[in-house]
């Protein structure tokens, strides 16, 4: 497994998250607006550029489209997950780390 | 009732474009349509909608443009129309939310630099072959060459826009070595 992939952005941790159940663009801005608690607003160009990079990466797929449907659903491949892991995990040591040397 | 109003805005002054069309759109005027230094507005709610240019990766009527352009409107903004690729978005929006296209630093920096690579190609075009033809001229014994000082000035007007945009850029490259 990648240990060393270096961190991910906010924006492509929580669209990776949004994608475990399978979603649609505007879909993905709430819940990353709800899961931040209002914190991160995505903003769709952004959101665009992240998901066609994702697609290339392999981290998603787009689901084939729905008849009478303009909106294309992606949802997260075994890879994202297993990316996903592995930026938790670094998450972990940094959290665990922080609050070691801090005292808290 | 409609109202047309002639405006002239460089492409390194969208921000102050979109400042503009939030004004007008905070009087009760929205933007309809938009041409060459042409502006169309229509009576609206006061203060309904915000804007945001976008200089576009490929031309307006290419597929990847449509794919994005419809992207963007499935988020609940709409597309006005454009003027070269420039695109002009408006969304309603409640009070205290902004409009953005780019949330995050990342993108914002590649965004700032695809409209300075065109305006930075432009200047250095422009500076090329106004010293060629200054230098031409030159060898033909005639020693001012209007059409090659124009050349010269335009590239310096352009560089100008340039550097506009590409210090906001560097600050945000500099914040970026901090912060995601």
């Amino acid at each position: 497994m990648a240990n060393n992939q270096g961190a991910l952005t906010e924006a492509v941790y929580y669209i990776l998250l949004s994608l475990v159940k399978s979603n649609h663009g505007y879909g993905i801005m709430q819940n990353v607006q709800q899961l931040s608690n209002g914190r991160i607003t995505l903003a769709a160009g952004t959101l665009y550029g992240a998901i066609n990079t994702l697609l290339d990466k392999g981290w998603i797929e787009a689901l084939p489209e729905i008849k009478d449907s303009r909106k294309k659903e992606y949802v997260i491949t075994a890879t994202g997950t297993e990316v996903l892991k592995t930026e938790i995990n670094r998450l972990e040591e940094l959290l665990i780390n922080g609050k070691n040397i801090l005292g808290e | 009732m409609k109202k047309t109003i002639h405006k002239l805005f460089w492409a390194w002054q969208f921000e102050e474009e979109e400042k503009w069309l939030n004004e007008m759109a905070a009087e009760g005027w929205v933007l309809t349509d938009v041409g060459y230094c042409r502006y169309e507005f229509e009576p609206c709610e006061k203060g309904e909608y915000q804007y945001k240019l976008e200089y576009l990766a490929n031309r307006p009527g290419d597929k990847h443009s449509l794919k994005y352009i419809n992207f963007i409107e499935e988020t609940g903004a709409e597309y006005v129309g454009n003027c070269l690729k420039w695109a002009y978005f408006r969304k309603k929006v409640a009070e205290g939310e902004i409009f953005d296209i780019y949330s995050d630093r990342n993108s914002k920096i590649k965004y700032f630099e695809r409209i300075t690579g065109v305006i930075g190609g432009l200047a250095i075009a422009n500076l090329i072959i106004g010293v060629v033809n200054v230098i031409i001229a030159l060898f033909d014994g005639q020693f001012v060459n209007m059409m090659g000082i124009l050349n010269i000035v335009l590239a310096a007007f352009l560089y100008g826009g340039y550097k506009k945009i590409n210090n906001k850029c560097n600050t945000i490259v500099q914040e970026h070595t901090l912060f995601e």
